[in-house]
């Protein structure tokens, strides 16, 4: 039999940390059963599914992408398409919504990989304003009104329930999977790849890496899995429209969990996600529904923390932590 | 077969000449300098050989294959690695995760690419824990690491970009018996450098570049004394 005490004291403490979260996240719903309570946790798990994607093109791979409004709705309106029109199931429709995606991310990163910085970010901006525009006007997708998911309560098979509970674990397992996955991709040949050509560009060339490609690995992998988070909204929702699935807000919002966070961190979009939801929350419990006040106030922090800990929160316990270890070596001494 | 082959290349930005149809040879496991004085066109050259600038005219053929214009990554497959002028470190990681990023050009698994980074750590002599980080490194050290990430790609032909500028006189001294190292290790080198102290007696041929042209090419001894290069150097008045 396995000893676990002996087992965790080997555990350095982030795994412990680790650890205590998932089983935190898993307690959760059997604790606190009311809806709103699932909803909360389920947006919080929902952004950081988000945050993370966007972690590998924008914090690992160093591209600051703008524009992932569009592969979110592209993942939510092609399984809705498909659902309502071919009568496809929504499974189905969202691995086909992640392909699309996927396929878009990199017809759109291929000529604007050439640029750089700002630019590349403006481009992916325009990018998704004009997939919004597109959306906006094309009636076969509903236009501006939007399209409704036939409610058949509930079905796993057809991805829709009454309740807030199975859509917990539903989204509590993207996360974990996918949290999995990004820290593997880090940890590989890849991952190192994508830190390269974040830092020097130039230097990651010389030494053999093909800057486009890996660039478009990363985006390609990142609009998959948005695009997947765009379906489980859909499903969540049982609405889309322009307005809800491919709006600039959500594109920076995106982007926002995981630069508050830290980016090019596994815990850097879970903790930017977690301090967004717990901000929006107070603000609308102290001020009433002031609409956008918490991403007022939540851009005034960015702009705080771009000034002063570019690196997001995780450079905060970063710090935190050699402080610990100091205060520690002068006790000890 | 020589090694490395340049014909005729020529590199203008708009009206500027910065290459003027530059042929010469290099063989293998010689280290061969580059001298001339500022703006002479010698980084301009280096970039075209290594694909950062496409050739308006010319070839470059590396083990007589034609490898003109080709991307950076590709020449780097081909066996061409360069360093930087200015230091292009990652400087989001460590020392050993730097030479880590070189030595994925040949090996895929993590741990395989961790021991050879390992190894040309070894090499360096840095005098540092390998999981350093870039900011506490001095300047010597981190040309000494961006050599070393070069050198796990595999290379057989390496490009150095002033590796000697702003080293002391001991830095010198340790980067020029590595560089020694290095060719006895099979390694063809091709220097850029001012420092002429330090590439004078390294070299075994010498090119000079004046102005985008090629005015002298030969052995060290041979070229200090070339009227056109003294001229190039100290002015007309001199020669």
């Amino acid at each position: 039999m396995i000893k676990i005490p002996a087992l965790i004291g080997k555990l350095s403490p982030r795994y412990i940390g680790y650890l205590i979260f998932i089983i935190l996240l898993i307690v959760y719903p059997f604790v606190f059963k009311e809806q709103y309570s699932l909803y909360i946790v389920i947006n919080f798990l929902l952004y950081s599914f988000l945050g993370q994607a966007w972690n590998i093109i924008g914090g690992y791979a160093g591209q600051c992408a703008l524009g992932h409004a569009a592969f979110f709705g592209l993942g939510a309106y092609t399984s809705s398409i498909l659902f309502l029109k071919f009568g496809i199931n929504p499974w189905l429709g969202m691995l086909m919504g992640g392909l699309i995606a996927s396929g878009v991310s990199v017809i759109i990163g291929w000529p604007s990989f050439r640029l750089r910085g700002a630019y590349f970010a403006l481009a992916t901006i325009a990018f998704a304003e004009m997939v919004r525009v597109l959306f906006n006007h094309w009636a076969f997708v509903g236009g501006a009104v939007g399209l409704h998911l036939p409610v058949y309560g509930d079905s796993l098979s057809a991805f829709q329930f009454r309740s807030y509970f199975p859509y917990y674990w539903i989204i509590f397992i993207f996360f974990v999977l996918e949290c999995f996955l990004v820290y593997k991709l880090s940890k590989s040949k890849i991952g190192f790849y994508w830190r390269a050509i974040k830092c020097e560009p130039d230097a990651a060339e010389s030494i053999g890496i093909d800057t486009t490609k890996n660039k478009l690995i990363a985006m390609f992998i990142s609009a998959f899995l948005v695009a997947i988070g765009g379906t489980f909204y859909s499903q969540l929702m049982l609405y889309i429209d322009p307005r809800s699935v491919l709006v600039r807000d959500l594109s920076i919002r995106i982007a926002l969990v995981a630069i508050v966070g830290g980016r090019g961190t596994i815990e850097g979009p879970i903790l930017g996600s977690l301090a967004m939801i717990l901000l929006s929350s107070f603000i609308r419990a102290s001020f009433g529904d002031i609409p956008g006040l918490h991403l007022v106030i939540f851009a005034i922090i960015l702009v705080v923390m771009s000034v002063y800990k570019p690196l997001g929160m995780m450079a905060i316990l970063g710090d935190l932590k050699s402080w610990i270890e100091r205060r520690k070596s002068v006790a000890a001494a | 077969m020589p090694l490395l082959k340049v014909e005729k290349l020529t590199k203008r930005f708009g009206g500027l000449i910065a290459n003027k149809d530059i042929s010469f040879e290099i063989l293998r496991g010689q280290i061969v300098g580059l001298i001339g004085p500022n703006g002479a066109g010698k980084t301009t050259l280096f970039n075209v050989i290594t694909g950062f600038h496409k050739a308006n005219e010319g070839k470059v053929l590396f083990n007589g294959r034609d490898i003109t214009n080709l991307s950076p990554h590709a020449i780097c497959k081909k066996g061409i690695v360069r360093t930087f002028q200015i230091v292009k470190i990652f400087d989001e990681m460590t020392v050993l995760e730097n030479i880590m990023v070189g030595a994925f050009n040949r090996y895929n698994s993590s741990d395989v690419a961790k021991k050879k980074a390992l190894e040309a750590f070894e090499l360096i002599q840095l005098g540092v824990d390998p999981e350093t980080k870039i900011s506490a490194l001095t300047f010597a050290a981190q040309r000494k690491l961006e050599l070393a990430r070069t050198l796990v790609t595999g290379p057989e032909l390496l490009l150095l970009d002033e590796m000697m500028a702003g080293l002391n006189l001991t830095e010198i001294k340790e980067a020029t018996d590595l560089l020694r190292k290095i060719r006895d290790s099979g390694i063809t080198l091709f220097i850029v450098e001012h420092v002429m102290e330090a590439i004078m007696p390294l070299a075994d041929r010498v090119i000079v570049l004046h102005f985008g042209e090629k005015i002298a090419d030969g052995k060290p001894s041979e070229v200090a004394i070339n009227e056109a290069v003294i001229e190039a150097y100290l002015g007309e008045e001199y020669a």
